[in-house]
């Protein structure tokens, strides 16, 4: 195997284990965000305002 | 959506900057010289270039594009070698040939180099009083050595000489013959000092006393030490005359064999230094042909970098916008002006 063989690999490699850490970094953060949110019809959005 | 399409466009240049040398050299026609594993290998082609031997052989057209031979097996004094080279038929397939080297010559012929005067040994000098019995230069030598003792030594110290005339002409011959020629120039001075050592003999046991017979069964022995034993005999005040000329006969004798072997290596050396010139040229350029290739690697890193950056842009990336709302939206719920909007 060639040294630019090489380089182009082990550069990928990084790559993909950069992009894998932030991947699940954001991951985490963004599901406790959805942990706090409730998702609800518009219409009981409405009969609570009327209400 | 910008931000998205500019990453993106950053990781193609990126991509496109790790393949562009091998697409590159895939354009160029250097990349036509390649081997594959699976390629046709013929190996009919064992005689010549000739086409048209061997059943085994591809008809060739003159569009075909030959590779330089590379030498797969250097021939030996005993094997013949083994070469090859690539080329390319109307097809567009690659083969590979491979063509036998004739085994090396076994007394390879150099060119013969002229005879230089040694500073170890000087030249031959002319016998000063017309003397013909001493051509050498061992004789000379004994001569400016020698005590000035009585004219019995002298004559001791002559019949040694005359004893030895053939040793010592045989040793002059031997450093321009070794220069010149190789193992068969040993060998014959080898004969040389052996017939030198039997006349030595025949005049020792003429002349000498029962002392010389016992240097006649030991004439396997040195002819240095003979001749100190034929000086002991008939005069005990010559030895260090004697040890002298011993001295510098064994001289040249280490001279002489030292220069035969010199000239052995220096032989040794030309034919490996022809060897070593006939490898080195097809491998470099095999290597750099190899290395400006485009192989299965590049391939693979280029798929490998395309589908990152595909799921970079659709995956990553929207992960990240959503990272940074969230941020936002918890900035503002601690400043307390959450929905402002709508107040």
């Amino acid at each position: 195997m060639l040294i630019r063989n090489i380089i182009e690999i082990a550069l990928i490699v990084i790559l993909f284990i950069v992009g894998i850490i932030i991947y699940f970094y954001l991951k985490r953060r963004i599901d406790d965000a959805e942990s706090d949110l409730v998702i609800r019809k518009k219409k009981e959005i409405k009969e609570d305002i009327e209400d | 959506m910008k931000k998205q399409y500019k990453a993106m466009g950053a990781l193609a240049l990126a991509t496109a900057f790790i393949a562009i040398n091998g697409v590159i050299a895939d354009a160029s026609p250097l990349g036509t010289n390649n081997y594959y594993v699976g390629a046709d290998v013929h190996t009919g082609s064992n005689a010549a270039h000739d086409n048209t031997t061997g059943g085994n052989e591809i008809p060739r057209t003159a569009d075909d594009t030959h590779g330089e031979w590379v030498i797969v097996k250097e021939p030996t004094y005993t094997e013949d070698g083994l070469r090859k080279r690539g080329y390319t038929s109307d097809d567009g397939v690659f083969h590979v040939e491979f063509e036998s080297i004739q085994r090396l010559m076994p007394t390879p012929v150099l060119p013969v180099v002229p005879p230089q005067p040694e500073p170890s040994q000087p030249g031959p000098s002319l016998p000063e009083e017309s003397q013909p019995s001493r051509p050498t230069d061992n004789s000379t030598k004994f001569e400016n050595n020698k005590h000035h003792g009585s004219s019995k030594k002298k004559r001791n110290v002559e019949s040694a000489n005359n004893n030895g005339d053939a040793k010592t002409l045989s040793d002059k011959t031997l450093p321009s013959e070794s220069k010149a020629s190789t193992q068969q120039s040993v060998v014959s001075t080898v004969n040389t000092l052996s017939d030198a050592d039997n006349k030595k003999i025949e005049k020792n046991s003429e002349g000498n006393t029962g002392k010389s017979k016992i240097s006649e069964r030991r004439a396997e022995n040195t002819v240095s030490q003979k001749e100190s034993e034929n000086t002991e005999t008939k005069a005990p005040d010559s030895k260090v005359d004697t040890s002298e000329k011993t001295d510098e006969s064994k001289v040249t004798e280490s001279a002489a064999a030292d220069e035969t072997r010199v000239a052995q290596k220096q032989d040794e050396n030309n034919t490996k230094v022809v060897g070593k010139k006939v490898d080195t040229t097809p491998v470099q350029t095999e290597s750099t042909k190899a290395s400006r290739s485009f192989n299965g690697y590049d391939g693979v890193t280029i798929l490998a970098a395309g589908a990152y950056t595909w799921w970079i842009a659709i995956v990553l990336l929207p992960m990240i916008d959503a990272f940074k709302w969230i941020n936002k939206k918890r900035r503002e719920k601690s400043r307390g002006n959450v929905n402002k909007k709508h107040n």
